[in-house]
């Protein structure tokens, strides 16, 4: 499989290596699959690209990095009410960037993925406790 | 657009398993009880507008680091 990404330029990949969301991120609900590109460094920002639209990707950042009590509820229990398998999760964190600012974290609405099933979610959190654009220092 | 009258207690029934049911009225704002299927999600709206906005202001970042380029693949298996 070859993405013609407009960030990264073209990319080849194997078939294996598709992260499919069913429904889409909120409000992009047609781009459905999706690569997950590893960060330079543990702790950086990793990237979602999606193989249907070559222009979207979403900057990201893993979860785990984020302190043990991220996120509530707890990742397993977000796969299930998304109907997602629990057998390998992983949480991400949609981040964006704006000149002149630092980046900021979606913690209100993480993407969580099942890597054994390959199929992720963008699941909800409470918003009275979490931020769609939260300050990362 | 449809638009319906219900009163307290009745339901509207949306297809793909999803109830909302009318669970209280008072001078100021409605209540209602909302019923869907795993993995539907039922949102305020501005909630769900939030969400979005974060989203493509995500898709729009510039100036986050890109030298990214190894995939991450299916989990090893044990051998």
């Amino acid at each position: 499989m070859r993405i013609a990404g407009t960030r990264f330029g073209e990319i080849e990949l194997e078939d294996s290596k598709a992260i499919v969301f069913p429904r889409g991120l909120i409000g992009f609900p047609e781009a459905r699959r999706y690569v997950l590109l590893q960060p330079s460094a543990p702790g950086r920002v990793g990237w979602l690209q999606s193989i249907d639209s070559p222009e979207l990707a979403f900057p990201v950042i893993d979860g785990g990095n984020l302190g043990a009590a991220y996120p509530h509820p707890a990742p397993a229990k977000l796969a299930h009410e998304a109907g997602l398998g629990e057998a390998d999760l992983a949480v991400l964190v949609v981040v964006a960037a704006e000149k002149g600012k630092g980046l900021v974290a979606n913690l209100l609405a993480p993407l969580v993925v099942d890597l054994e099933s390959r199929s992720g979610a963008q699941v909800v959190l409470d918003p009275k406790q979490y931020s769609a654009a939260a300050p990362l220092s | 657009m449809l638009i319906l009258q219900r009163r307290l207690g009745q339901r509207i029934v949306v297809s793909g398993g999803i109830e909302i049911t009318v669970a209280a009225i008072s001078k100021t704002g409605v209540r209602l009880a909302v019923s869907a299927p795993r993995g539907v999600s039922v949102l305020r709206g501005e909630v769900y507008d939030d969400i979005v906005k974060a989203n493509a202001r995500a898709a729009d970042s510039e100036g986050v680091e890109i030298e990214t380029t190894e995939a991450i693949g299916p989990p090893r298996r044990p051998s």
